[in-house]
């Protein structure tokens, strides 16, 4: 491996992932008339979490008597009130058209006979207002966006994974990357970086392990503030058995009419939520299913039933088509038999904070995307993600073109940042320790405990036990940290072993934040503190590092749209769901 | 590397499974490697080579989805070209590269061209007035739901065409028939796709629907390229061969 920078671009605007936010700002900021370099960790369009998600975007009120209040109001319910509501406004407000726009570039999603969209309700929304494509809407998405991509012939790179985004004078002027595919570095000039790489769900066993928290360590490093890095949302209907069956079982699952079962055949939901049955938020499901399973009534693998043998047999293949064939090529016929799902890890709420003009803390740094905190709170919604990639992967390009026209290049003066992640690559390739951790025996057992520690029903036990695993690692593990394979090529594990690094970072601020939060709110729930606690925790868990140390701070919420008190009936309760 | 917590400690048998590996830093010439692979039923191909990961055996391949939306893992199964988590493991596997593209180190492979060759036909729909309203009919977003919105451009059904043999052959290939085919279909698309799948060599294929079987999504190439066909002849184009430069003396 060479030690020195082999290639410099010099560009407007960077973008750092692959997904539809990413997507969305390189289109957005070319449009503007920025130069856009797009560095993708896998191959644009095909990497990330955007191609496989399946449910919907909730962006096209329908309902007569729907409309973005509404909306807004069922997010922040949903999140607990931990939102940025400037963000969720803008949210709600500028979705709907992104649909016309991704038909303009290439998707096309279904229309009922009228000629007008269809929309799916989603668990958490009072109406269906969630545009889709089967239940293959993300894939959709990135077709559209993958063409417009091409079209506009932006500058892509894939295979390049971003290793740290450098700074001068507390402004951002690049980027330093390593090239998998060759093992060489890339120095990368910018006015503007967009940050769009995905949440970090990989830290834990997650459906879509590519979400290692890259994106966040970036921007702590950079000097950008993380918050709400506590509310791990798991998705209640996940692949459980067979076995090769990966990813989550969708949404729509539940939402085309889906029943939910325990062990004696019994649908459980009704007791938990007699109201909104297997259509409760995702916490919600999340814990009534972990409870019915430590109670003894889980199915035969240690999951739960899911059954949509109650439908007619034409509708499951139509709606549910992904699904339907996955289960198929297993040789499972959903239509005949029920399947086996368990709550997996599905999205990290928290990240980096960014205004509604997906500003960060640090100048020419912009967010967007999952790897943001603010819009979803304490928990999101089904199918609100997908419209926040969108949003604000535009409002971030837009504004990323327009900084860049309006300063010059920073006279790069980064050097001992980039001297400083190099020897980091170059000591984990040249180490040879006496006793040597390799990454995946190490990596196993942080999924294993954070799953059980910091997962759906967390204790302050439980957690401490997790922050003292956190310190013995970082300790005693990470300087014998070390890879077999020294080649330069695709050297996959060299790439797990950097990012082994760097998780362990992330996964020290979620413990670190849940022991702080000694009440249960959206997907963070306390078995010792079961209720939620509006007097005292209406506030923002943020870290930031000052003189290289982790500081962990509480914000109160600003409420600037609503107060939490104009909707009486969710503050009386003090249930951590509404 | 398998993040799955259940139990592989009692697997139901032992799997062989070889590898055609190569390096080009180290190697001269790609070698065929054996492994061991403890099986659980229904595990697949891709769970496999992730047990070889935590192993410490790091082949290189690319993966990403697992569950057939993004096209990333192709390879020769058997020598036939599969997602790796779409098979279900078997004894005695014989993994490679894809033959068409060449190959970077152990099971990737150079896929540049298929990003330059989807630029070259333009598969975004084409048009002089994006912004306005159109309406879809029900049957083009049946056709979408079927077959275009499904193709997840993983070239397997590129590498069984024995009409198109590499990205220089004069018929693209399948894939590249059925998202021209996709694009026709778009309300907003307004350039003439017929004459260019015509002039794209969908006269040289064969129609035997090696495609349709290689297809992970089940989906038919062949029918697209026969449904372009049909419509040129009907509207009597003009035989592109006849016109076609020939690269070979540029």
């Amino acid at each position: 491996m060479t030690l020195q920078v082999d290639q410099v671009y010099t560009t407007d605007v960077l973008v750092v992932g692959g997904g539809a936010a990413a997507s969305m700002a390189a289109i957005s900021a070319t449009n503007e008339g920025a130069d856009v370099l797009v560095l993708d960790k896998g191959q644009l369009g095909k990497s990330g979490c955007s191609p496989n998600a399946h449910g919907g975007m909730a962006l096209y009120p329908k309902h007569e008597n729907d409309s973005w209040k509404i909306h807004f109001e069922d997010t922040l319910m949903s999140g607990g009130f931990l939102n940025n509501q400037q963000v969720v406004r803008v949210l709600c407000q500028k979705g709907f058209r992104f649909v016309s726009l991704l038909e303009q570039f290439g998707s096309l999603f279904d229309r009922d006979a009228d000629g007008t969209y269809s929309v799916r309700q989603f668990g958490g929304h009072r109406y269906k207002r969630s545009v889709f494509s089967g239940d293959e809407t993300g894939h959709e998405m990135m077709n559209g966006l993958r063409r417009e991509i091409a079209r506009l012939g932006v500058k892509t790179r894939d295979e390049v994974m971003v290793l740290r985004l450098l700074t001068t004078d507390g402004e951002i002027c690049g980027a330093l990357a390593l090239d998998i595919a060759k093992g060489a570095f890339i120095e990368v000039r910018a006015k503007a970086v967009v940050l769009a790489t995905a949440d970090g769900s990989g830290i834990w066993p997650a459906a879509a392990e590519r979400q290692r928290g890259d994106g966040y360590c970036m921007a702590l490093e950079a000097g950008a503030e993380l918050a709400d890095m506590e509310f791990i949302q798991y998705h209640p209907t996940h692949a459980w058995w067979p076995y090769g069956v990966r990813g989550s079982v969708s949404e729509s699952f539940r939402a085309e009419g889906g029943y939910l079962l325990n062990s004696e055949g019994e649908r459980f939901m009704l007791h938990y939520d007699p109201e909104q049955k297997e259509l409760a938020t995702r916490d919600k499901v999340s814990v009534c299913i972990y409870r019915e399973i430590l109670a003894g009534r889980g199915a035969r693998h240690g999951g739960i039933y899911a059954s949509v043998t109650h439908l007619p047999p034409d509708h499951i293949e139509k709606r549910l088509r992904v699904i339907f064939r996955k289960y198929m090529s297993y040789g499972f016929d959903i239509r005949k038999q029920p399947i086996e799902i368990r709550p997996r890890p599905h999205y990290l709420c928290g990240g980096v904070v960014a205004n509604d003009r997906a500003e960060t803390r640090v100048p020419g740094l912009y967010a967007a995307g999952a790897v943001t905190a603010g819009v979803h709170g304490a928990n999101r919604l089904g199918s609100n993600a997908l419209v926040d990639i969108l949003v604000f992967g535009d409002i971030a390009g837009r504004n990323a073109a327009h900084r860049a026209g309006n300063v010059d290049h920073k006279r790069m003066n980064a050097k001992t940042q980039v001297e400083k992640e190099i020897k980091r690559v170059a000591d984990l390739v040249a180490k040879s320790a006496i006793e040597p951790v390799w990454t995946p025996i190490l990596r196993r057992r942080h999924f294993e405990m954070m799953d059980r520690y910091v997962g759906v029903l967390r204790t302050d036990e439980g957690l401490r036990h997790m922050l003292a695993e956190i310190e013995r690692t970082q300790k005693e593990d990470l300087p014998n940290l070390s890879i077999r394979d020294k080649s330069r090529r695709y050297n996959f594990e060299l790439r797990d072993a950097l990012e082994m690094q760097l998780r362990l970072m992330v996964e020290e601020m979620s413990t670190r934040a849940a022991v702080t939060r000694t009440e249960s709110r959206g997907s963070h729930f306390r078995d010792d503190y079961p209720k939620r606690d509006d007097r005292q925790w209406l506030k923002n868990i943020v870290f930031f590092k000052k003189d290289d140390q982790l500081v962990c701070e509480c914000r109160a919420v600003e409420m600037s749209v609503m107060d939490i008190s104009e909707l009486p009936a969710y503050a009386a309760l003090d249930s951590p769901w509404h | 590397m398998t993040c799955y917590l259940l139990p592989i400690e009692n697997p139901e048998a032992r799997y062989t499974l070889h590898v055609l590996r190569f390096n080009p830093e180290t190697d001269e010439k790609p070698y065929w490697r054996s492994y061991q692979v403890p099986f659980v039923s229904t595990m697949t191909v891709i769970e496999a080579l992730e047990y070889l990961w935590d192993q410490g055996e790091y082949i290189a391949f690319r993966t990403n989805c697992r569950e057939f939306t993004c096209g990333s893992c192709a390879m020769l199964i058997n020598g036939k070209p599969q997602l790796a988590c779409d098979t279900i493991l078997q004894d005695d596997m014989r993994l490679e590269p894809l033959s068409r593209y060449g190959v970077l180190r152990d099971l990737v492979v150079d896929t540049e061209a298929i990003k330059k060759k989807l630029k070259d036909v333009k598969y975004w729909p084409v048009s002089a007035n994006r912004e306005k309203n159109f309406t879809v009919p029900p049957q083009v977003i049946d056709a979408y739901g079927q077959i275009y919105s499904r193709c997840i451009e993983c070239a397997c059904c590129l590498e069984a065409c024995p009409a198109s043999f590499n990205e220089a052959s004069r018929f693209d290939g399948p894939m590249y028939a059925l998202l021209l085919a996709r694009a026709a279909n778009h309300p907003l698309d307004a350039m003439n796709r017929i004459q260019q799948a015509s002039e794209r060599g969908i006269w040289a294929c064969v129609s035997c629907f090696e495609c349709a079987d290689v297809c992970p999504l089940d989906l038919s190439p062949a029918k697209e390229v026969a449904k372009f066909r049909r419509k040129a002849i009907t509207q009597s184009l003009k035989r592109p061969f006849t016109f076609r430069k020939d690269k070979r003396y540029e």
